[in-house]
């Protein structure tokens, strides 16, 4: 299997969407980002506003399990029964979708945990790329064309939000360096351009 | 080796694929209320009717361990369930060697308080001077074994989820049978009373418990116990207890709801009033488990339908579990009304015993025909993930109505009070499940409207090319 998978992990406003698209441009690979819900769905019957609702979103917090009470996960007698669309499903079933379509074709995953989900690919690449508070504020501001405070509280649920998940379904640390290879500041890097730069260098340098 | 993702779930019919996912939860439910049952009846027959009210004092108890073993259990079989869907073997040994050793500290700290303090703990939940001591020496035995108990239940719910759930009911039934052939020969045999049928119910389980622990120790499986894992590791602990915080918060509060039945029972009709809760409670219970198994097996077929917006198909499903729901309960019923005699003979041969519970269980199974429907509703809530309003549903008909019932009825009806608590609570709570009902179905059709409409379109246009 010569197929090569890179997944990005990113906080919001750090422009790892933009890196992985431009990334995607220059090696000819597909990118999968909302795009894999989409095929998810597809694979599924499942509808995709189902997927969307829990995008990267963690299964009821421990509170919320305390007030939402049993999870759908649940069978009557409280142990886990199956049902297709309780949270812990809905991820299975995506991570199945990722593995086919690594299995398949060479391609560039944005978030939803692929770097654990992938974690056995032979050819993996994962980067989590991070930036300063003043460039992801300018950022969304400028790409999303609302208020800085608001941004600025986007910023902040955004990132609990991809935390929680990601700690949930991988019992790992979401941004902790030891879950990647290689952990990237794109503000200090100046722009996008360098950090596709910087990324294709070290594929360069580990003969990727 | 990606699992197949279960798409029949939207195209198989809708009537086998209930038969499917049923059958199996049925005989499961059925089996585990059918072990409460034996118990009672040799209880019943081979030790007294006094036995049988202190037997029902301990209701309460054993809800609140069951409550504790479903703390750690649900939150283990729940997490390697996930860990084995991700193919993270190494973790999900971790969890399973967490469970043991919680299972084994919560049961000895619950094991050494519930016993320390066993006789008020039973005076609290109704026991009397003549009761009492059968209360107690049941518990002794039953309390002791309590590490069994809980390791049984939590272990086998991981057997179950890590994808073995024959090999899990297999050990259901293990105990089932292996109790029903040890209760008589304790009890009559060897003649020691209520404390044979403790002994009987703690060494089957603890028979299962080694077939089940030998299960879980095969090196060939996926999930086995290995040695380099045995560590509490606090993170799965937590994490683990926080999931099983919902069903053990469930437990309470049956729990706490037959404290108060037995309280009020005792204060307005005696120790045999709480002894033909017993009964009326076993005999109910079977047919209760029965409607539990269809809802289990409805739950993934209308999650499923729901999520791929094939409401014809979640509706048809739900419709089809009401119907068989409601034959479980209006034959239920039919016994309740028309042979309570026979049913409650089976458990004593107390005349007076007989005549309260016969009395008791015709005024709590008189509304019975409508109780399939609400069980129904708020399973099937549950299965839309509309996990709060299914839970409000669940709660509304064994707390929510039934505490007030509980508090005011038997103050002008005495016993009958008590009896009349239920149908009452189930009434209010039908309502209330049907009203949910029917909101819940008008955004389904305020979704399928536009969709109907387009296939219409397709339909009639077909027919136009076809005419010409």
């Amino acid at each position: 299997m010569n197929n090569y998978v890179i997944t990005i992990g990113r906080q919001i406003g750090s422009g790892g969407l933009a890196t992985a698209s431009m990334l995607s441009e220059q090696l000819g690979v597909p990118m999968y980002d909302n795009n894999l819900l989409m095929e998810v769905s597809k694979q599924s019957g499942l509808a995709c506003e189902f997927f969307e609702k829990r995008d990267e979103k963690a299964a009821k917090r421990p509170l919320g399990r305390f007030f939402g009470l049993r999870s759908t996960m649940q069978g009557n007698d409280g142990f886990p029964g199956f049902n297709a669309i309780s949270d812990e499903e809905l991820f299975k079933i995506q991570s199945n979708v990722m593995q086919s379509i690594v299995a398949k074709e060479s391609c560039i995953i944005v978030g939803r945990c692929a770097d654990y989900v992938l974690r056995d690919h032979p050819r993996r690449l994962s980067v989590f790329i991070s930036a300063s508070m003043e460039d992801r504020v300018a950022r969304i501001v400028a790409g999303q064309g609302i208020s800085e405070a608001e941004a600025r509280r986007l910023i902040e649920h955004g990132d609990r939000k991809r935390a929680n998940y990601y700690n949930y379904y991988s019992f790992k640390q979401w941004g902790d360096c030891s879950s990647y290879h290689l952990c990237l500041d794109s503000s200090k890097l100046g722009s996008i351009e360098n950090v596709v730069k910087v990324i294709r260098n070290y594929m360069e340098i580990i003969k990727f | 080796m990606a699992e197949k993702i279960p798409v029949e779930l939207g195209t198989e019919k809708v009537g086998t694929l209930l038969r499917q996912y049923a059958v199996p939860a049925i005989i499961a439910m059925t089996a585990s209320s059918l072990y409460n049952m034996v118990d009672s009846i040799f209880i019943g027959q081979g030790v007294g009717p006094l036995a049988i009210s202190g037997l029902a004092v301990t209701f309460p108890l054993m809800n609140l361990s069951a409550a504790f073993g479903t703390l750690v259990g649900v939150g283990g079989a729940t997490l390697v369930s996930v860990l084995l869907g991700q193919r993270n073997y190494d973790l999900a040994k971790k969890v399973l060697a967490n469970v043991f050793i919680l299972n084994v500290i919560i049961g000895v700290i619950f094991t050494i308080l519930s016993l320390s303090f066993l006789n008020p703990i039973l005076r609290f939940f109704g026991a009397s001077d003549a009761t009492l001591p059968y209360a107690r020496e049941y518990m002794t035995v039953i309390l002791s074994g309590n590490i069994i108990t809980h390791l049984y239940f939590g272990l086998n719910a991981i057997l179950r989820a890590s994808g073995f759930p024959r090999k899990a009911m297999t050990a259901t039934i293990l105990t089932v049978v292996l109790n029903t052939i040890l209760d008589p020969i304790f009890i009559f045999v060897f003649d020691m009373g209520i404390q044979g049928a403790a002994i009987a119910t703690v060494i089957s389980q603890a028979v299962s418990l080694v077939w089940v622990f030998r299960m879980l120790s095969d090196r060939r499986k996926l999930l086995h116990f290995s040695k380099d894992k045995f560590s509490l590791d606090w993170k799965i602990a937590l994490r683990s207890l926080s999931i099983g915080m919902a069903p053990f918060l469930m437990n309470i509060t049956s729990s706490l709801v037959v404290i108060l039945i037995n309280n009020q029972l005792r204060r307005h009709g005696g120790d045999m009033a709480i002894g033909a809760y017993g009964i009326i409670n076993r005999i109910v219970y079977l047919f209760i488990m029965i409607v539990m198994g269809f809802t289990q097996g409805m739950q993934p077929i209308a999650g499923y339908n729901y999520g791929a917006k094939l409401y014809s198909r979640v509706t048809e499903v739900f419709r089809l579990t009401v119907f068989w729901a409601t034959l479980i309960t209006t034959l239920c019923f039919l016994v309740g009304m028309f042979f309570p005699g026979v049913a409650v003979s089976l458990f004593t041969r107390d005349p007076e015993l007989k005549a309260i519970a016969m009395r008791g269980l015709r005024i709590d199974v008189c509304l019975f025909p409508i109780v399939g429907f609400q069980m129904v509703t708020s399973n099937f809530f549950q299965s839309l993930g509309l996990a709060r309003r299914a839970i409000f549903l669940s709660l509304s008909r064994q707390l929510l109505f039934l505490i007030p019932c509980l508090a005011i009825l038997p103050r002008f009806f005495g016993v009958d009070g008590v009896w009349m608590s239920m149908p009452v609570s189930d009434a209010i709570a039908t309502v209330v499940a049907a009203l949910m009902l029917r909101s819940l179905i008008r955004t389904f059709r305020a979704e399928t409207t536009p969709q109907n409409a387009l296939e219409d379109n397709a339909n009639s246009q077909q027919s136009l090319v076809s005419s010409n």
